[in-house]
């Protein structure tokens, strides 16, 4: 009897659970707050809106202009050459990150992007390869530690360099030191060059994302949450892209 | 006793399904073309107003947005501790501030166009995938629309995910951290998006 009556309850349970589970679409507006959030926390938030504050500043009066003018006044074809000759640069280190990742094929590309672009492309200059089945892919050492499992930690809005994460902040660092490009032109003197290649490189990523950053400027309530949810949501989805599903 | 559970069972199931059935890809589909279709032809038409303009996209998206739901989704937690007054107010605030958004972001068209490249299903919701066409040889955009039925029943816009960014979120984290910031009020929030929308009302018949 208690047994039977013990069933039934059971079955009840099991009865009025999938129908709870069932009907939960029924209320959207609550099931939807269950959806996976590429979030990111923000123990920093008092020093890096201080930051934010000043980057905006640069980027208002002399990054975005100097940008635009990059963009708008230097003819398409020179631009594609210019962004052709560092993309060319960072292969080194881009082929290490893959290594790292044990993605064999990415640095395989890498590497042979490299011999490709910077002989039959003149030292980089056009982009042969990619139309050699080679395509450009970038990645960093941020990437290389999502992959090992390293979660992106809380948020840093880097000077100039704007939106990171604690990792990928870290990443940075990393791709600059090991980098054997900067390590060779250090070596050689070329310092102003190599900074140079930065600054346009900065110019033309810049230009890139004015869309999105003049969007969330002219509609966000509060622009330095809106730009920390997007670099978030991006960067999670541009992992999600290079390493699958599961990785941020 | 199984076989009457069994019967009921069948019955949960049968009910839920008719009462959150997912919209079919194609009516998905057709739904972001004729919603596209309609804002090409609205921006394109010669001697616009740009209230005229406003005033259009704001019954487009009405329609084919489920603009109550993402109200909701955006405030989150926020939603159950606002009174009643303050969830009305806030309905109809979003609902301009949307429309004042898109209306600010197709200002500037010129031309682009939209393709459907696909559509499938996603849990609850299906997802269409678009690319947007822009003039001059710049990088396509990838946009996705999430549509699913909404609560009368038709299928209806819940987030628009620009190259992998969703609108919803980037909103709900946005309105969680200024409310957070002053002081966990709802008011805050209300007295920002009456700002906006007051502000966007006012500057677009001057506009141009």
């Amino acid at each position: 009897m208690i047994v039977s009556s013990l069933r039934k309850f059971g079955l009840l349970s099991v009865l009025a659970v999938s129908a709870l589970a069932l009907s939960g679409c029924a209320t959207r507006g609550d099931h939807k707050d269950s959806l996976s959030e590429d979030e990111i926390i923000d123990p920093l938030e008092g020093l890096n809106r201080a930051v934010f504050g000043i980057n905006e500043a640069v980027d208002i009066l002399y990054l975005g202009p100097a940008s635009t003018i990059y963009h708008e006044g230097v003819p398409d074809p020179i631009q594609d050459v210019v962004r052709n000759f560092f993309r060319n640069l960072e292969m080194p280190v881009i082929a290490m990150n893959k290594l790292l990742q044990g993605n064999v094929d990415g640095f395989g590309t890498a590497v042979g992007r490299f011999f490709v672009n910077s002989i039959a492309g003149v030292g980089g200059l056009a982009d042969v390869a990619s139309s050699a089945g080679l395509p450009y892919e970038d990645t960093d050492f941020g990437i290389t530690l999502a992959s090992w499992g390293v979660d992106p930690g809380f948020y840093v809005v880097l000077p100039l360099l704007g939106p990171s994460s604690a990792r990928d902040g870290i990443g940075k660092g990393v791709d600059w030191l090991a980098d054997p490009v900067r390590i060779v032109a250090y070596n050689n003197d070329l310092e102003a060059g190599m900074i140079a290649v930065s600054a346009l490189r900065l110019l033309d990523t810049r230009a890139g994302v004015d869309a999105a950053i003049q969007d969330t400027r002219t509609n966000s309530l509060d622009t330095y949450a809106a730009m920390r949810s997007l670099y978030a949501q991006h960067r999670a989805g541009y992992i999600r892209k290079q390493l699958g599903p599961g990785h941020r | 006793m199984l076989r009457r559970a069994g019967l009921v069972l069948a019955l949960v199931l049968g009910f839920s399904q008719a009462a959150c059935a997912t919209p079919s890809p194609d009516a998905a589909r057709s739904l972001v073309d004729g919603m596209a279709g309609e804002a090409i032809s609205t921006l394109s038409a010669p001697g616009r107003t740009d209230e005229q303009i406003r005033t259009k996209f704001h019954e487009i998206l009405a329609r084919n947005f489920d603009l109550p739901g993402i109200a909701r989704f955006v405030l989150g937690r926020y939603w159950r501790i606002a009174t009643p007054e303050q969830q009305t107010e806030y309905l109809k605030l979003f609902e301009n501030y949307i429309v004042g958004i898109y209306a600010n972001r197709f200002k500037n068209y010129s031309g682009e166009t939209v393709q459907v490249t696909g559509a499938k299903p996603d849990g609850d919701n299906v997802t269409v995938a678009s690319t947007i066409n822009l003039s001059g040889g710049a990088q396509p955009v990838l946009v996705e629309w999430k549509i699913g039925d909404s609560t009368d029943g038709a299928p209806r816009v819940n987030d628009v995910i620009i190259e992998q960014v969703s609108m919803s979120l980037t909103q709900r984290s946005e309105f969680a951290t200024l409310i957070q910031n002053n002081g966990g009020k709802v008011e805050a929030l209300l007295a920002q998006l009456r700002a906006k929308t007051g502000a966007a009302a006012a500057s677009s018949p001057a506009g141009n």
